[in-house]
C-alpha cells in the first residue's frame, strides 16, 4: 500500500482516538445506554445469593434512612447563571426547610427502627442457621458412632456365637 | 456494539488508488450517526483488512496477578494466540511473564503486559479485587477497563467479569461459572461470544443469564508425566487435591470421616493404605483445624495432610498414589458450590489413579462411570467402590489405564488447537470487512 496513503490513515485513526480520549462516558462513546435495569426473582436464588441479597439491600436501606434534602445536592454547571440559581434554590430550601423538617424528622426515625428490626431479624436468621449446621454436624457423628457401635457389638455376638467359644 | 453496515467502507477501501478523503467522510458520518468509538472500531478493522498490520488483541484478567485454574486457562488461550495476534495481557495488579512462566510453564514472551490500575480497589477495606461490591450506587471502576477494550481490534475478558462492557469489534467473555446473576453494570450479553469452560457452565449460564452461550473449550490440563517411565510402581495411597475451603465445599472431612469408617470396618485391609489430602489453605482456617480434630481425635496414623506444597511434591504424589477421591458437591444444593469442571481429577487422571468421583456438575463431563472412573452420590457408595478397587488390583489398573486415555481429551494441545480454530475462523470474517 501506498506510504502516504498509510500516513493518512494514520493520521485520521489518531485524530478520532483523540476525540474518544475526550468522550466522558460510555453512552456517549457508543451513543446507545449500556445499562439497563435487571428484575430480581427472589424466589430463583439459592441460599447464599438470598443472603448476600439480604445484606445488599440492608446496607441500600441503611444509607437511605436519612431523607432530609442536603443542600449541598443542588448545584449548576452553568457558567454565569449557575450561582444565582444555587442561592435562590438553597434559599427556598431553607424557608421551607422549617416547615418540612418536622414531618421528615419522623420519617427518619421510622426509617432508622424499621432498618434496626430487619438488621435484628437478619442477625438471628444467621444466628439460626449456623446453629441448625451445628447440630446436623453433631448428629451426623452420633449417627455415625451409633453405626460403629452396633458394627462392634455385631462383632462381638459373631465372635461369641462362634463355635467353640463358651 | 451495534451492526454498522460496512459496505460502503469495503467499496472505498477495495478502490484503487484509495481515497482517503472519502474515507474520512464515511468515518465522520458513522461517528455522529453511531458515537465515535464505532468510528474507531471501523478504522482499527480496515487497517487490519488492508494488510497494514497485525490484528490486536488484549486479555483481561482481574485475577491475573494470582495463581488458579481460571487464569491458567487464559493465560494459555493468551500462548495460543500469540502468534496469530499482537497480544496484551490486561491487569490490575503487578505480575511478570518469569511469574507466568514460573506458574503455569508457559512462555507468553510475545505478548505485552500492561497494568491498569483500578483506584477503587486500593482503600484498605477494598483491597481485593471483587465487582461483586460494585453496585449502581458508585459509578462503575471497571468501565477504565471498559475504555481500554476500544483499543483493540479483539477483547478477551477471562475472568467472568461481566462489569467489563466490551468497546471493540470482537469480544469474547470466557465464563468459567456464572457467579453474579443479571443485576447493575451487567454486561456478559453485549460480548459477541462467551466462551464457557464445560457443559454444567453452559446450563447454568442459560439459566441465570436467560441466553445460550456460543463456544466450549474444555480447560486445559497438563500434569501427566513427562516420560512413561517416569512413572513410579503405584502404592496404596488414595490421594485428594483440593483447597481447604473455609466453608467445607471441597468435603475433606467427609473424606476423612469415610476413610476412618473403612479403617474401623477393614482394619486388615486398609493398614497398608493412606489417606493423603493435599490442597492449600491459609494459616487461619477452622474448616482445617476441625479436619485435624477428627484424624486426631480417630487415632490413626495413616490419614497424611499435605498443605500448600510445590507443583513438584504434587506432581510426586500424583506418580506414587493409585486412587483419587473428589466429593466437592457432595450434599450441596447451590450450584456455585458444585465443580465446575474439576482439573484435579484430570490431573490425577493423566497419572493414572482411578478416580472415585461426586456425582455431579463438570464431574459428570470427565468420568465416564465404570470406565474411566466411578461417580458416587454419597459416602455409602463412595465406600463400595472404593472397596471393590482395593480388592481387585486388577480392576484399579484397568480403570486407571482408561482414565488415562479418557484425560487426553482435556490437554493443553487440544485446548491450544480448539482455541487457534476458534479465533483464526473469526479472524478470517473479520479481514473480509
Amino acid at each position: 500500500m501506498d506510504e502516504d496513503i498509510q500516513k493518512e490513515i494514520d493520521g485520521l485513526k489518531q485524530e478520532i482516538y483523540r476525540q474518544k480520549e475526550q468522550v466522558h462516558g460510555i453512552d456517549e462513546l457508543l451513543k446507545d445506554r449500556i445499562d439497563k435495569d435487571f428484575p430480581v426473582d427472589l424466589w430463583e436464588l439459592s441460599e447464599r445469593e438470598l443472603d448476600n441479597e439480604m445484606g445488599n439491600r440492608l446496607s441500600f436501606l441503611n444509607d437511605d434512612i436519612d431523607t432530609r434534602p442536603d443542600v449541598h445536592s443542588i448545584s449548576s454547571h452553568r457558567r454565569w447563571l449557575g450561582k444565582p440559581i444555587v442561592w435562590f434554590k438553597r434559599l427556598i430550601m431553607k424557608i421551607t426547610g422549617f416547615y418540612t423538617n418536622s414531618l421528615l424528622e419522623k420519617q427518619r426515625q421510622f426509617n432508622a427502627q424499621t432498618v434496626m428490626f430487619h438488621l435484628a431479624a437478619f442477625i438471628r436468621s444467621r444466628r439460626n442457621e449456623r446453629e441448625i449446621k451445628e447440630l446436623e454436624d453433631k448428629l451426623k457423628t452420633l449417627e455415625e458412632d451409633y453405626e460403629f457401635v452396633c458394627e462392634e457389638l455385631q462383632r462381638l455376638k459373631n465372635e461369641r456365637n462362634r463355635p467353640g467359644t463358651d | 456494539m451495534k451492526e454498522i453496515d460496512l459496505e460502503p467502507i469495503k467499496k472505498i477501501i477495495s478502490r484503487s488508488p484509495m481515497d482517503v478523503a472519502e474515507l474520512k467522510k464515511a468515518v465522520e458520518y458513522i461517528s455522529r450517526r453511531w458515537g465515535v468509538q464505532s468510528a474507531y472500531n471501523v478504522l482499527l478493522r480496515s487497517e487490519v483488512a488492508l494488510g497494514v498490520r497485525k490484528p490486536s488483541l488484549a486479555l483481561y484478567d482481574h485475577t491475573g496477578h494470582i495463581i488458579g485454574g481460571g487464569q491458567k486457562y487464559g493465560f494459555t488461550a493468551a500462548h495460543a494466540l500469540q502468534e496469530l495476534f499482537d497480544v496484551t495481557l490486561i491487569v490490575n495488579r503487578p505480575v511478570t511473564h518469569e511469574n507466568i512462566k514460573e506458574w503455569y510453564h508457559l512462555d507468553l514472551g510475545a505478548c505485552k503486559i500492561k497494568i491498569i490500575d483500578i483506584p477503587f480497589f486500593n482503600t484498605g477495606e477494598c483491597f481485593q479485587i471483587d465487582p461483586g461490591r460494585v453496585n449502581r450506587r458508585i459509578p462503575n471502576p471497571f468501565h477504565i477497563i471498559s475504555r481500554e477494550s476500544g483499543n483493540y481490534d479483539f477483547f478477551i475478558n477471562n475472568s467472568m467479569n461481566e462489569k467489563v462492557c466490551p468497546l471493540s469489534n470482537i469480544s469474547a467473555l470466557i465464563c468459567h461459572f456464572p457467579e453474579r446473576r443479571p443485576k447493575d453494570y451487567f454486561y456478559a450479553h453485549r460480548y459477541t461470544y462467551v466462551i464457557y469452560n464445560s457443559n454444567y457452565t453452559a446450563h447454568w449460564i442459560r439459566e441465570k443469564w436467560k441466553f445460550s452461550p456460543h463456544c466450549h473449550i474444555y480447560p486445559p490440563v497438563d500434569m501427566a508425566p513427562c516420560f512413561e517411565n517416569d512413572l513410579a510402581p503405584k502404592q496404596n495411597i488414595i490421594l485428594s487435591v483440593a483447597r481447604f475451603e473455609a466453608g467445607g465445599s471441597k468435603k475433606q472431612q467427609d473424606m476423612v470421616r469415610t476413610f476412618i469408617k473403612l479403617n474401623r470396618r477393614f482394619p486388615d485391609l486398609f493398614r497398608s493404605w493412606t489417606l493423603i489430602l493435599a490442597g492449600g489453605s491459609p494459616d487461619e482456617n477452622d474448616y482445617l483445624k476441625s479436619i485435624k480434630d477428627t484424624i486426631q481425635k480417630s487415632g490413626l496414623q495413616n490419614i497424611d495432610m499435605k498443605l500448600n506444597i510445590t507443583g513438584d511434591e504434587l506432581k510426586t504424589l500424583y506418580k506414587k498414589a493409585s486412587i483419587f477421591w473428589h466429593l466437592c458437591g457432595l450434599d450441596h444444593t447451590d450450584p456455585a458450590l458444585i465443580e465446575h469442571f474439576g482439573m484435579t481429577i484430570v490431573e490425577a487422571m493423566q497419572n493414572r489413579l482411578a478416580p472415585i468421583v461426586y456425582d455431579g456438575g463438570g464431574q459428570r463431563e470427565i468420568v465416564e462411570h465404570g470406565v474411566s472412573g466411578f461417580r458416587v452420590r454419597s459416602t455409602a457408595e463412595l465406600i463400595a467402590y472404593t472397596l471393590k478397587i482395593i480388592q481387585d488390583s486388577a480392576l484399579c489398573q484397568k480403570i486407571g489405564n482408561q482414565a488415562f486415555d479418557r484425560s487426553q481429551c482435556f490437554t493443553r494441545d487440544v485446548f491450544e488447537k480448539k482455541v487457534i480454530d476458534f479465533f483464526s475462523r473469526l479472524l478470517r470474517d473479520y479481514r473480509q470487512l
